[in-house]
């Protein structure tokens, strides 16, 4: 009969202590990141939407050799490239990314040997259209769309 | 409790659970034999979330493989990306920077602890406590933020490849690891007073779903769920690989193999975790993240095949290579599929809601099994 009461009384001390840990969270700072209403704060090495990185003089890095188009696992990029004249080099003419299909694995970023490709922090798009998805990322069209907000 | 079959045919029912029941974790099919609250016999049926992820590595080259091997165990993901770099450094004889093996660990061991938090959450979850989960998702998340900026996604981490890791970590990044130790380390207390000591949890959990070191044996079950019924074997100190043999760390053991064993085990494995990374940035060495590694791989003709110790279990990669740049056959034996096999043992004859309890103690991620 005392073991009894005794279990009682000790189940009734766990119990209050562990809502003692609660209060203490009440009075705590919120924890919670307010996603909707305020954007995602992003690590700036977090993998979203790829981009074609420039130089110094603002000149695409991109050969378009079509090394990352190859070593893709999930063939989301189609390169085509061109020589303009006076050139010294090729420049992409298109470069087309398929981000529905991208897993964001970087064996293109890793793999491009003029660190041509790089991810940037841009994850949210939205569209019911499958065809929004193809991204041009050459010039003027390489920062395709913009985060949200 | 016995039940004799000339009992009402009355309480005799056959009842689904899951596919998509949130105590399930993931997609599993229970088929239940029930009478009354009590199980008869059990069912499970898999295949629901089978992405053939086998089939695939067959279609590519080697190294395209590495997208895939987070998103096996996505609760858990580094610890296979690291099982089959293990294969190809082997398969190609290529020496790791010592830089590299040390962010393996710490990016192994981070990743252990927020699967073994998601767990936690979870499981208590399936007990009907609500609360706790958001204290671990307090937690998790901070470990989360880490891996984040260190692998460059939340979930499915691609931080692993031949020959190293692919990004480096800044002193900044340190110092957020060491934060995130001591912040863990003061956690401890609050998970005593809310769970451990919490006499509805202990009597939910005590005596329930005992698992015998021979049944566990018998039936496959590797980690924590073989840990916890007494059986020493974790991978890391049985078969160090990646570097885990310079490591001084405990290999905790539960007595009885009940759900509360299995608790007591992944949440001391979360302090022998720490104490491994904190080992580990400690004497973090300089130098290369990633070796040099031929742009086309193609291990010579013959098998391959390489062990690690996952959140879950035993992780193991074989491979079978015929010298092209594409896989002949690689195999994932990973340890949900021996850790499942053992409820329909462990089922019979008890309370419906005990189940629920047995099922959420072994740690199960569904896909993982299915691939
Ligand atoms: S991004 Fe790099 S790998 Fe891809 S085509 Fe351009 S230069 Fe070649
Ligand atoms: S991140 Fe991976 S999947 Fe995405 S485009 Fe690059 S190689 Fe392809």
């Amino acid at each position: 009969m005392k073991a009894y009461f005794l279990d009682l009384y000790r189940g009734a001390v766990s119990l209050l202590d562990g809502m003692l840990v609660t209060l203490q969270a009440l009075f705590s700072p919120v924890v919670t990141e307010q996603y909707p209403r305020r954007a995602a704060v992003l690590s700036p090495h977090f993998r979203g939407s790829l981009k074609l990185a420039r130089d110094g003089q603002g000149q695409l890095l991109c050969t378009a050799c079509g090394l990352c188009a190859r070593s893709c696992p999930s063939t989301c990029l189609s390169v085509q490239g061109e020589k303009p004249a006076g050139a010294g080099r090729k420049f992409p003419a298109t470069f087309v990314y398929d981000i529905s299909r991208c897993s964001f694995c970087g064996t293109c970023v890793t793999g491009c040997p003029f660190g041509a490709v790089v991810f940037t922090p841009v994850r949210t798009r939205v569209s019911a259209s499958r065809d929004a998805f193809l991204l041009e990322l050459c010039p003027g069209a390489e920062e395709p769309f913009r985060p949200h907000t | 409790m016995t039940i004799s079959a000339a009992e009402s045919p009355h309480y005799r029912m056959h009842l689904n659970l899951g596919p998509q029941h949130p105590s399930t974790h993931g997609v599993l099919h229970l088929e239940l034999e029930m009478y009354g609250e009590y199980v008869l016999g059990i069912e499970t049926v898999l295949g629901y979330g089978h992405r053939m992820h086998e089939k695939t590595a067959e279609r590519r080259p080697w190294q395209a493989f590495f997208a895939n091997t987070p998103r096996i165990d996505y609760a858990c993901g580094l610890p296979h990306g690291h099982c089959y770099a293990l294969l190809l450094e082997e398969a190609l004889q290529i020496e790791v920077p010592e830089r590299a093996l040390s962010l393996r660990i710490v990016s192994s061991e981070l990743n252990r602890i927020a699967s073994h938090l998601l767990w936690v959450g979870a499981f208590l979850l399936d007990l009907g406590a609500f609360t706790p989960i958001l204290y671990c998702f307090d937690d998790r998340e901070q470990a989360v933020d880490i891996l984040e900026h260190m692998t460059g996604s939340r979930l499915t981490h691609p931080y692993m490849c031949a020959g190293g890791v692919t990004g480096d970590i800044d002193e900044e990044t340190v110092l957020k690891i060491r934060a995130f130790i001591r912040r863990m380390r003061s956690r401890f207390s609050i998970y005593e007073r809310l769970v451990t000591n919490n006499v509805i949890f202990v009597m939910r959990t005590r005596g329930i779903g005992v698992i015998t070191p021979e049944l566990a044996r018998a039936y496959g079950a590797t980690g924590p769920v073989l840990r916890a019924s007494g059986v020493a074997c974790d991978i890391r100190t049985v078969a160090p690989y990646g570097g885990y043999g310079r490591y001084t760390f405990d290999v905790p053991l539960g007595a009885s193999g009940d759900c509360l064993d299995r608790y007591r085990v992944r949440m001391a494995e979360i302090r022998q975790s720490l104490a491994i990374i904190e080992q580990a940035l400690d004497r973090l060495p300089g130098g290369p993240v990633r070796a040099a590694v031929p742009r086309k791989i193609a291990p010579p003709p013959g098998e391959y095949s390489s062990s690690v110790e996952g959140a879950r279990g035993h992780v193991t990669y074989w491979a079978v290579s015929d010298g092209s740049e594409i896989p002949y056959r690689l195999k994932i034996r990973s340890a949900c599929m021996g850790n499942l096999s053992l409820l329909p043992e462990l089922c019979r004859g008890m309370l419906l809601a005990d189940l629920i309890a047995t099922l959420g103690s072994l740690d199960l991620v569904i896909p993982e099994i299915d691939r």
